[in-house]
């Protein structure tokens, strides 16, 4: 298993437990899974508190400095929000939909 | 032009089909490891389950027609190595066989739960449909069964085993059912549906053994022993990409070939699709591997395309999925409370429950619709549905509604049809936009 293969892996699993625990709490789930190895400690104690303390513009920027398809040439989402159709002015309850 | 196929699933058959679209006077080769090509393996469960009667019903088309077709397809064969440099494959009992291009769709495994034991018989990884059939007369002898890990097929087969009147207990160190894709929320009516059903779950515990003289007689997991002659490896799609591998063309972190939206890998003239790629999720940029047979088929065809020398772009993923779990059908788009916490990406949901018929209107189901938007832009960014039907139409509809950009405030005005027998007069997806505006102005 290549490095980035090992950091996807771990990452995901250990971020997706992280979550699942808080959505789980939130929705009165009792989320058990107690981290039983050292492994464990590391991703969840030390690993996934650093990724969240991260600003999200240098998260997205590690995400995109990793090796794989999303670094190869795709099209380009659409803008978001959708530019305003000419002849609709929309009120949302007195907010500007888009800003 | 000689085209090859590694792989007769639903990439590689649509990359072959398509490509003879483009260039009928191609030489078109596909190898593949199985039996046969051009069934759809999403109907095995339903036919485990008795829903359909038989695997027969499956087959898409016969061998004959692949012929006529002008596709020549090499069943049981399977190819060993790529010299890309050389535009040489290797394969089985044939030798080096030259390419024009080249691709690969050798598609998915189960991972493997690599536990003691694994060797017994009585492990299906439901895949292969004449292994299906050979397994479908077991099922008959079958009195408790263990899932171990309860992904997507899994979930199938639970409903299947339930209706072939057999005990099942799931085993999966996640907290509930497809918790890699899924709400706590949104899953809650198929949990309560399998408690009825007589399913025992067992969450956050682990298969830590496979047990028995030959055949699998129990399981070990975490929660103590559990008697059973048959375990469902329920384990998450990781990509058969090991040939790839050996060749020199470049993996991503998911494990998945890397390609751009021609579908083209690392090396000249060979492209790739299906489940042993990897591709950006159209939200987060974040790579994906695993998607659906409908991805497959469609990667397949674009890749098909492009090496017979025309031009077409996949584009980047938004996932809508949905499926049948116990009497409840399920879905999403995107992503759900969960996946977006997991990045770290910031959200505003709102949920409604709603009514997939007038009230009034026999066989009117319950659906609800959880919908998640951007703080900032205010665009849709994902959606979790369940519900007794409806779920697939909008499911569909959402993951284009992500796509273009559409904003929570452009749902909460949307249009809908109503019809006593097919539709509601409140639209749920337009209540759950309400909800989600009103959980902005908090
Ligand atoms: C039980 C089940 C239910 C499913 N349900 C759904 C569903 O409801 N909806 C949906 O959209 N999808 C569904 N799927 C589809 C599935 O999840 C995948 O997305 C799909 O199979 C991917 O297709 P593929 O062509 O990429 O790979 P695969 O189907 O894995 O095909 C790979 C092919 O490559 C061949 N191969 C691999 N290595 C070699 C080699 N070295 N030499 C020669 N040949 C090789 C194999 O023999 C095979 O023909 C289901 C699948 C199963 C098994």
């Amino acid at each position: 298993m290549s490095f980035t293969q090992w950091l996807r892996t771990n990452s995901q699993q250990y971020l997706l437990a992280d979550a699942q625990q808080r959505i789980g709490r939130k929705n009165g789930v009792t989320v058990y899974g107690k981290p039983r190895t050292l492994k464990d400690r590391f991703w969840r104690y030390i690993f996934v508190p650093t990724y969240k303390m991260l600003p999200n513009g240098l998260r997205e920027s590690l995400i995109h400095a990793m090796p794989g398809s999303h670094r190869r040439a795709w099209p380009k989402a659409s803008p978001r929000p959708r530019p305003p159709h000419p002849f609709v002015k929309i009120n949302g309850q007195g907010q500007a939909p888009r800003k | 032009m000689k085209i090859v196929v590694i792989g007769g699933g639903a990439a590689g058959l649509g990359a072959a089909g398509a490509a003879l679209g483009v260039d009928p006077s191609a030489e078109m080769v596909v190898y593949t490891q199985f039996e046969d090509v051009a069934y759809s393996p999403c109907g095995i469960p339903f036919v485990h389950g008795k829903e359909i009667e038989s695997f027969d019903r499956l087959f898409l088309a016969t061998k004959q027609q692949y012929k006529d077709q002008g596709i020549d397809v090499h069943y049981e064969t399977t190819v060993e190595s790529i010299d890309t440099k050389r535009h040489v494959i290797k394969v089985q009992g044939e030798g080096e066989v030259r390419y024009d291009k080249l691709v690969l769709a050798t598609g998915w495994n189960y991972r493997d739960p690599n536990l003691p034991g694994g060797d017994l018989k009585g492990i299906y990884r439901v895949k292969n449909i004449q292994r299906a059939r050979e397994w479908d007369s077991f099922l008959d002898t079958v009195k408790s069964a263990v899932v171990v890990e309860c992904g997507l097929i899994a979930v199938e087969m639970v409903t299947a085993l339930v209706h072939r009147g057999i005990k099942v207990t799931v085993v999966d160190p996640g907290p509930w059912p497809m918790a890699e894709v899924v709400d706590p929320d949104i899953v809650d009516p198929v949990r309560a549906g399998w408690a009825e059903a007589g399913v025992t779950t067992l969450w956050g515990e682990q298969v830590t053994a496979f047990g028995g003289n030959g055949t699998l007689s129990y399981v070990e997991t975490t929660a103590g022993r559990i008697e059973a002659e048959l375990a469902i490896i329920g384990t998450r799609k990781v990509p058969n990409s090991d040939l790839a591998r050996a060749a020199g063309i470049a993996l991503g972190g998911t494990g998945g070939i890397v390609v751009d939206a021609r579908m083209q890998t690392s090396a000249p003239d060979v492209y790739a699709a299906g489940d042993c790629t990897e591709i950006p999720h159209g939200v987060s940029g974040v790579p994906l591997q695993g998607l659906s047979g409908s991805h497959a088929y469609a990667q397949g065809k674009t890749a098909g395309i492009n090496a017979a020398g025309a031009v077409r772009e996949y584009q980047p993923v938004y996932v809508p999925w949905a499926m049948l779990a116990g009497e409840w059908m399920i879905g999403g788009v995107s992503f759900g409370e969960t996946t977006a916490s997991a990045v770290g990406m910031n959200y505003v949901a709102g949920t409604a429950k709603g009514i997939t018929r007038a009230r009034y209107y026999p066989g009117v189901k319950p659906i609800t619709v959880k919908l998640l938007a951007d703080p900032d832009s205010r665009c849709l960014i994902g959606a979790q549905i369940v519900g007794g039907e409806g779920v697939k139409e909008r499911a569909d509809f959402l993951a284009v509604a992500v796509r273009a950009g559409i904003t929570i405030d452009d749902l909460a005005t949307m249009e809908n049809v109503y019809s006593p027998a097919i539709g509601a007069l409140n639209e749920p997806i337009q209540m759950a936009a309400l909800a989600v505006q009103q959980n902005f102005r908090r």
